[in-house]
C-alpha cells in the first residue's frame, strides 16, 4: 500500500502545465523539512522528454513525462552517505534537506544524483544541496489538500493519475502498466501506460497514373517471432504497421492485382520508420 | 430570427431547479484550507484582454506574496454540459487548465522586466526631441509628477500647435491582462473621445483572422465573427455524424489553449467518437503531433491552390454536390471555368498545384476523393498560418467555394472553430450547450462598450486609421485604402474609402499613446521602427508593466502593473464555462507601478483641469463604483439576488450547463433539431445567411456592386500568382517561404519573459544565449550546414532577425518556421538586427502590394508565407563588431532586463 502514480502516454500533450506548476510550487518557496527552495532555473523535477517519431509526412511525436520514481529499492537510498535520502511509508522518497550536505567532503557530485538511473535528482548549487521530486508530500500530507501533487492537478487531460495502489481502480490500470527501464529492478512507484512502440509507414502509388494505390496488402514478418502481420492501404494509399518490437527485423513486402509484387527488404526498428513512397509497377 | 430570448421562465417550469449559478466554493471555506494567514483570490487567466478571461485561476497569496497559482477546479455542484450521441456521451473535464504561461504568472509579476518607475528617455525634450535616437540613447528614472506633467504639457503643445489633438495616435487596442477594469487597453481612447478634440485612432485589424475577413466574409457573411460560421450547435452535429475532420493548420493545443483554457477534451471527443484527422500545414503543429492520423505537409499560404486542385478532380470526377450548389449557391460557374482554366488557359489541376504547395498531386487526387466520400468537416481556431498571408483573401474565399461544394451544413459537414467563446462566436444559442438565459448574458449584460473602442472605428472628432497602415500614415502621407478594418464593422465596409491625413492641411501624426508596446513584435516592425524615428513624431508615450519591444523606441514609458497588484473583477467569458469572480489585491504593486485605468484616471483628472473639462474627470469614476454599476447587471444580482457585499465575500459564481435534454429543448425553440448546427439551418432552408443574396456568393453580389473591375478581388476569387510563391523569381534570392504562427509558450508576444517557459523552448546558441527557436527541416539544415543550436540570421530586404536552429522533421522542406511575438533585442537599429527572433519586424507593410500613392484596397496584414533568405552566422562575430548589443545587461535566461536600457 503505498502512494503511486500512473502517467497515460498516449494522452500526453506535451503541454508542459506540470513542468510549470512543478517550479510554480517550488521554486522560492521554502518547503522544508520536505524540500528547500528550487533554484529559480536549471532544475526540472519533472521533465517532459519529447520523442519525435518518423520523417517527413509521416511524423508522430510522442512526450514521455519523467520525475523520480519514488522507487521501492531506490538506489539513491542506497548510495547516500550522509542517510538524508529516505523512503517513507507510503512508498515517497525525500532528501531530507537539513541532512544532506551535497557530498561536500567527498568532492564529487552527490552520490544520489550519480546513482539515479532516470537523471531525476539535481543539484543546487547555492545551497549545495540534493533535491528532487517531493511528490508534493507537503501538500499531500495536509488533510485539507484535495487536489493531488501539483503535476497531476495541472494536466489538463487527466495524463497522470494519482493514487494508492491499494484502490482497485488504481490496481487495475497497474496491471496494464508498464516501468521506464525494468529491468533495473529499482521498483519504481511511477507507472506508465502505452509507452511507445515502433511503427513502420509508407504510402503506395502508381507512378505511372500518378495515383495512390489504395487496399494494396502489405505485410510485415517479424523474422525474430515468425509473427507476420497485415494490413491495406487506406484511402491516401498509406499504410501503417503500429505497435511493434522495438530492435527486430521486420521483412516487408507490398502486393497488389494487377501490379508487379515488390519487396521492400528487411527493416530493423530501431527506430520509427517511414520507408517513403513505394512505387508499384503495373505487370504487363 | 430576433436576439436572443431569455428561455429561463418556461424551461423552469418544465424543469425545476434547472438552472442556477452554483457556489464555486465559498472564498471562507477555501481560506480555511490553504493554511494558517494564506488566502485564495481569483484571477484572470488568460491574455485575450477586452475585459474577459477564462475561468478564474486559484491564487494562494500570503504576506504579499504569491505562493501557487492553481487551474479553475469547477465545483461538484456546477453540472457540466454533456453531448449525447449514437457514439457516446461527451463532456469536458471538471477543471479549466489554463495555458502554462498563467501557471507562471508569478514569474512574470516579479520578473526583472518590469517598469518600476517612469522612465524618460536621457535625451528626449518637448524642443530637442531627437528622434533618430529612437532605440538608441537610455532612459533615466523621473517622478510620477514631472511624468504626469510631461503627458500634460504634451497634449497641450500639440492642441495650441495643430488647433486640436487628431495629431496624437492612440495605439490601445489588442490583447492584454484581462481583469475587468484595471489593466486594460483603450482608456488613452477614451480619454480623447472625452475630452472631444479629438485623436488619431488605430483600429484594430483582424490580425489572426485575415483570409477570412479580407476574403470569406464576401462569400458567406459571418460579420460578428470576421468570416467564419457561426458555431450554434456545431459540436453537436460533428461528433454525432463526422468522419473527417481536416485540421487547416488549426492548433487548438496552442492557441485554444491560450485564448480559452486547455480544449484537449474536444480533441480527444474527436477521436472517441471514431473521427479520423488529418491536418494540412507546413509544420506539425502541436495538436496535429499528437491527434492527427496524417499530416499532409503543404508550402506556406498556399492553400488556395491545393483547394482549387481539389475543386477540379471534384468537377472532372462529379464528385460534388451539384444539387446544393444549384439551390444553396450563387455564381459558381464562373469559379468551375477558372478551375478548368477555361478564363485563362490554366487547368488547375493537381500537377499544377503539386508545384505550387509541394503536396504530391496523388495525395491531392486521394484527399479530395475521400473528402467527398466521408463526412468532412473544416476545423480552425484563429485561421491558422494559411490565411495570414499575401493574398490571403484568395484563400479565405476558395475555402468557403470548396465547403460549399461538398454541401456545408449537411450532416457532419461542417465548418469547425475550437474557440468555444459564447459571446461571439453564435447566432442564437450556444457553441457547447448552455443555458439561454446565460447565452443571453454573455452577450447582451456582460457586453462592455468600452471595448468598443478596441474593436470599433469611430467616427469624428476621431480619425480612423487601420492599425496595418500606420508605418506608410507616418512616412508615406497621405494614404488612402479601403475599409476600416475595424472587427466589428459589416461586410460593405470592405469598398469603402479612408484616407489619412483626412486633408492635405492636415500634419498627421506628431505623437503617439501607446498602451500595447507589441507593434514592433506583432506587425511589420522594421518598417515601424523606421517611422518611430521620423522627425514627425515629437512624442512617444508607452504605458507597459514591462520594458519590451515598442518601449525601446519610447520618450517616456508610464509603469504599468498587473492584475495581482489591484482588485478587480473577472468575467469568465473566454470559454464555456461562465462565471464571475472578484479578487483583492494580493501583492503590492511592484516598484511605482500603477494600473492602465489609475494612470488615465490621473491624466484625466489633470487634463480636465487644464481645459476646464470637468466631464473628462468623471470619465474616470472610482474602481469600486464601476464594479459595482457592472455587477448589478448581471442575473447573479438581478435574478439570484446575491448582493455585492456577499459576491465580494464569496468571491466566485458560475453558471450550470443544460442537461442534454434541457439543451435539445432550447435548440428546438430555436428552431434547431437535436443534432442541428447553424449551417445546418441554412441547408435545410437554402437560405438565411447575411449576404445579399442570403446564400453562399461564390460571385460576390457586393464586390459586382462596389468593385466589379478589380483585379486583385474580382467578383469571384481567382488564383493569384504573386511574389512570395515557390514559383516565384524572388525565391532565388530568398528560398525559403515563412512560416509563422501563433505562439505555443507565448500568447501574441505576451510573456516571453516567462523562466520556466524559455527554458522550455529557447535554443541556446554557443555564446548562452536563449534564441528563439526556428524549426528546419534537416534536409535544408544539411544544404545550409547547420545543426542543432546553430544561429542563423533571418532576413530580407527589410532586414534580419537571429534565431537558434531546431532542424525537425516537423517542418515541410523549402520553408522555415519561426512563432511571431518574441522580445525584440536589438543588436543595431541602423543596419536592422535584432537578436531577440522578433520576425515580424522583417514582415512587409501590405503596402508593398501597391504602387506609392496607390489606393490600397485589401490592405491585410501578412506575418506568414513570405520569401526569406537564412544563412548561419556566429554570434561572436557579430560580438566583435557590435560590442555594446551584446554588453547589455542581461539575465542568463531572460535577456535583457529594464535596467539594460536605464543609464545612470
Amino acid at each position: 500500500m503505498g502512494k503511486v502514480l500512473v502517467i497515460d502516454v498516449q494522452k500526453c500533450i506535451g503541454c508542459m502545465s506540470c513542468v510549470t506548476a512543478c517550479k510554480d510550487e517550488h521554486v522560492a518557496n521554502d518547503w522544508s523539512p520536505y524540500a528547500k527552495p528550487q533554484p529559480d532555473y536549471g532544475h526540472f523535477w519533472i521533465n517532459v522528454e519529447k520523442m519525435e517519431r518518423g520523417t517527413i509526412p509521416k511524423v508522430k511525436v510522442t512526450y514521455i513525462p519523467v520525475l523520480c520514481m519514488h522507487c521501492d529499492n531506490a538506489p539513491c537510498v542506497k548510495a547516500c552517505p550522509a542517510k538524508a535520502v529516505v523512503k517513507r511509508a507510503d512508498g515517497v522518497v525525500l532528501i531530507d534537506p537539513a541532512k544532506c550536505d551535497g557530498c561536500r567532503q567527498l568532492k564529487s557530485k552527490p552520490l544520489c544524483i550519480e546513482a539515479c538511473p532516470f537523471n531525476a535528482i539535481y543539484f543546487n548549487e547555492a545551497l549545495s544541496i540534493a533535491q528532487k521530486c517531493t511528490l508534493c508530500t507537503h501538500l499531500l500530507d495536509d488533510p485539507k489538500w484535495k487536489h493531488g501533487p501539483r503535476c497531476v492537478d495541472s494536466c489538463p487531460i487527466e495524463a497522470m493519475i494519482y493514487g494508492d495502489d491499494g484502490d482497485p481502480k488504481i490496481r487495475e490500470l497497474l496491471s496494464r502498466a508498464e516501468s521506464l527501464k525494468p529491468d533495473h529492478g529499482v521498483k519504481p512507484r511511477v507507472h506508465y501506460l502505452n509507452l511507445p512502440k515502433p511503427f513502420i509507414s509508407g504510402c503506395v502509388v502508381d507512378p505511372e497514373e500518378k495515383e495512390v494505390v489504395i487496399g494494396a496488402r502489405v505485410t510485415a514478418l517479424d523474422l525474430y517471432t515468425s509473427e507476420k502481420r497485415e494490413v491495406s492501404t487506406d484511402e491516401l494509399g498509406d499504410f501503417w504497421f503500429t505497435g511493434l518490437e522495438w530492435n527486430h527485423k521486420y521483412l516487408l513486402k507490398v502486393e497488389k492485382e494487377g501490379y508487379e509484387s515488390k519487396v521492400l527488404g528487411v527493416l530493423t526498428v530501431d527506430k520509427d520508420v517511414n520507408v517513403g513512397d513505394v512505387f508499384l509497377e503495373k505487370r504487363r | 430570427m430576433g436576439p436572443p430570448i431569455p428561455l429561463y421562465k418556461a424551461l423552469e417550469e418544465a424543469l425545476p431547479n434547472s438552472i442556477f449559478p452554483s457556489p464555486f466554493r465559498g472564498g471562507g471555506e477555501e481560506l480555511k484550507a490553504a493554511g494558517e494567514g494564506v488566502r485564495v483570490e481569483y484571477l484572470p487567466s488568460g491574455l485575450g484582454g477586452f475585459c474577459y478571461s477564462p475561468p478564474p485561476m486559484e491564487v494562494y497569496v500570503k504576506n504579499n506574496r504569491v505562493i501557487r497559482i492553481l487551474p479553475c477546479h469547477i465545483p461538484d455542484d456546477v453540472r457540466l454540459w454533456e453531448i449525447k450521441t449514437d457514439r457516446g456521451t461527451f463532456t469536458r473535464p471538471r477543471k479549466a487548465v489554463p495555458h502554462p504561461h498563467m501557471l507562471a504568472y508569478k514569474n512574470r509579476v516579479y520578473t526583472p522586466t518590469r517598469v518600476k518607475y517612469p522612465l524618460k528617455r536621457v535625451d528626449w525634450s518637448p524642443e530637442n526631441p531627437n528622434p533618430q535616437n529612437r532605440g538608441k540613447s537610455g532612459f533615466v528614472r523621473i517622478t510620477w509628477d514631472e511624468a504626469l506633467r510631461i503627458v500634460v504639457d504634451m497634449v497641450k503643445r500639440i492642441k495650441e500647435k495643430y488647433g486640436d489633438t487628431t495629431p496624437i495616435l492612440v495605439q490601445a487596442d489588442g490583447h492584454g491582462q484581462s481583469g475587468f477594469l484595471h489593466t486594460l487597453h483603450f482608456y488613452g481612447h477614451m480619454l480623447f473621445h472625452k475630452l472631444g478634440t479629438g485623436w488619431t485612432q488605430q483600429v484594430r485589424n483582424p490580425d489572426s483572422w485575415e483570409g477570412y475577413y479580407w476574403g470569406a466574409k464576401l462569400v458567406w457573411g459571418f460579420d460578428p465573427t470576421l468570416g467564419e460560421p457561426y458555431q450554434d450547435g456545431t459540436w453537436d452535429n460533428v461528433l454525432q455524424h463526422g468522419e473527417l475532420v481536416i485540421f487547416s493548420g488549426c492548433d487548438p493545443e496552442t492557441t485554444a489553449a491560450g485564448f480559452s483554457s486547455h480544449v484537449s477534451h474536444l480533441c480527444e471527443a474527436l477521436k472517441k467518437a471514431g473521427i479520423k484527422v488529418i491536418g494540412i500545414s507546413p509544420d506539425l503543429n502541436y495538436s496535429e503531433a499528437v491527434w492527427a492520423d496524417r499530416w499532409i505537409p503543404i508550402n506556406p499560404c498556399t492553400d488556395a491552390a491545393l483547394y482549387m486542385a481539389v475543386a477540379y478532380v471534384w468537377i472532372k470526377e462529379g464528385l460534388y454536390d451539384e444539387e446544393y450548389v444549384k439551390t444553396h449557391v450563387v455564381g459558381f460557374e464562373d469559379f468551375k471555368r477558372h478551375v478548368l482554366g477555361e478564363d485563362d488557359g490554366t487547368p488547375k489541376t493537381p500537377e499544377w498545384a503539386e508545384k505550387i504547395t509541394g503536396v504530391p498531386s496523388w495525395t491531392i487526387k486521394a484527399l479530395a476523393r475521400l473528402w467527398a466520400k466521408k463526412r468532412t468537416s473544416l476545423a480552425v481556431v484563429y485561421g491558422g498560418p494559411k490565411v495570414r498571408g499575401p493574398y490571403s483573401h484568395v484563400v479565405g474565399r476558395v475555402e468557403a467555394y470548396v465547403l460549399a461544394m461538398q454541401g456545408l451544413g449537411k450532416p457532419g459537414r461542417q465548418f469547425l472553430r475550437f474557440w468555444i467563446s459564447q459571446r461571439v462566436n453564435i447566432k442564437d444559442i450556444a457553441a457547447l450547450p448552455t443555458y439561454a438565459e446565460v447565452t443571453a448574458e454573455t452577450r447582451q449584460s456582460l457586453y462592455i462598450d468600452r471595448a468598443d473602442y478596441a474593436n470599433r472605428a469611430y467616427p469624428p472628432p476621431a480619425l480612423p486609421l487601420i492599425k496595418v497602415l500606420v508605418p506608410d500614415a507616418i512616412l508615406n502621407p497621405p494614404i488612402t485604402w479601403w475599409c476600416s478594418g475595424s472587427q466589428l464593422n459589416k461586410v460593405d465596409d470592405l469598398f469603402v474609402k479612408y484616407r489619412y491625413p483626412p486633408r492635405d492641411d492636415h500634419p498627421g501624426i506628431r505623437m503617439i499613446w501607446n498602451e500595447n508596446s507589441c507593434y514592433t513584435t506583432c506587425w511589420h516592425g522594421y518598417q515601424y521602427i523606421e517611422a518611430l524615428r521620423s522627425p514627425k513624431i515629437e512624442f512617444h508615450l508607452v504605458i507597459h508593466p514591462w520594458f519590451e519591444n515598442d518601449a525601446l523606441f519610447a520618450d517616456l514609458v508610464l509603469p504599468a502593473l498587473t492584475d495581482f497588484e489591484v482588485a478587480d473583477l473577472v468575467i469568465s467569458g473566454r470559454s464555456e464555462i461562465v462565471g464571475f469572480a472578484y479578487h483583492d489585491k494580493c501583492v503590492e504593486p511592484i516598484g511605482e507601478s500603477k494600473s492602465d485605468y489609475e494612470i488615465h484616471r490621473m491624466i484625466a483628472e489633470r487634463l480636465a483641469k487644464e481645459f476646464g473639462k470637468p466631464e473628462l474627470a468623471e470619465a474616470f469614476p472610482d474602481p469600486e463604483t464601476v464594479h459595482k454599476s457592472f455587477y448589478e447587471r448581471t442575473m447573479l444580482y438581478k435574478k439570484y439576488g446575491i448582493t455585492w457585499e456577499e459576491f465580494k465575500k464569496r468571491k466566485v459564481f458560475f453558471y450550470s450547463h443544460p442537461t442534454w435534454e434541457e439543451w435539445v429543448e432550447i435548440k428546438k425553440r430555436f428552431g434547431y433539431d437535436a443534432y442541428d448546427s447553424f449551417m445546418s439551418k441554412f441547408y435545410k432552408a437554402g437560405t438565411g445567411l447575411e449576404t445579399p443574396t442570403g446564400k453562399i456568393e461564390v460571385q460576390s453580389q457586393l464586390a459586382l456592386k462596389h468593385a466589379p473591375d478589380d483585379k486583385e478581388r474580382p467578383p469571384v476569387a481567382r488564383w493569384i500568382e504573386h511574389g512570395d510563391l515557390p514559383t516565384s523569381p524572388k525565391k532565388e534570392k530568398y528560398p525559403f517561404l515563412l512560416c509563422s504562427n501563433h505562439p505555443k509558450y507565448r500568447f501574441h508576444s505576451q510573456c516571453d519573459e516567462i523562466i520556466w517557459l524559455r527554458e522550455v523552448y529557447k535554443v541556446k546558441g554557443p555564446d548562452g544565449y536563449l534564441y528563439e527557436a526556428v524549426w528546419i527541416h534537416p534536409s535544408d539544415a544539411e544544404k545550409l550546414g547547420v545543426k542543432t543550436g546553430d544561429v542563423v540570421m533571418i532576413y530580407n530586404d527589410l532586414g534580419a532577425v537571429l534565431a537558434g536552429v531546431m532542424v525537425t522533421e516537423r517542418i515541410k522542406p523549402g520553408a522555415v518556421s519561426i512563432d511571431h511575438g518574441a522580445r525584440v533585442d536589438m543588436i543595431s537599429v541602423d543596419d536592422r538586427i535584432d537578436r531577440g527572433g522578433a520576425i515580424d519586424l522583417i514582415v512587409p507593410v501590405s503596402s508593398f502590394k501597391y504602387r506609392r500613392g496607390e489606393e490600397m484596397r485589401v490592405p491585410e496584414q501578412i506575418c506568414s508565407g513570405i520569401l526569406v533568405g537564412v544563412k548561419r552566422v556566429n554570434p561572436l562575430e557579430l560580438m566583435s563588431k557590435y560590442p555594446q548589443a551584446f554588453q547589455k545587461k542581461m539575465h542568463p535566461i531572460i535577456g535583457p532586463v529594464t535596467e539594460a536600457y536605464v543609464v545612470g
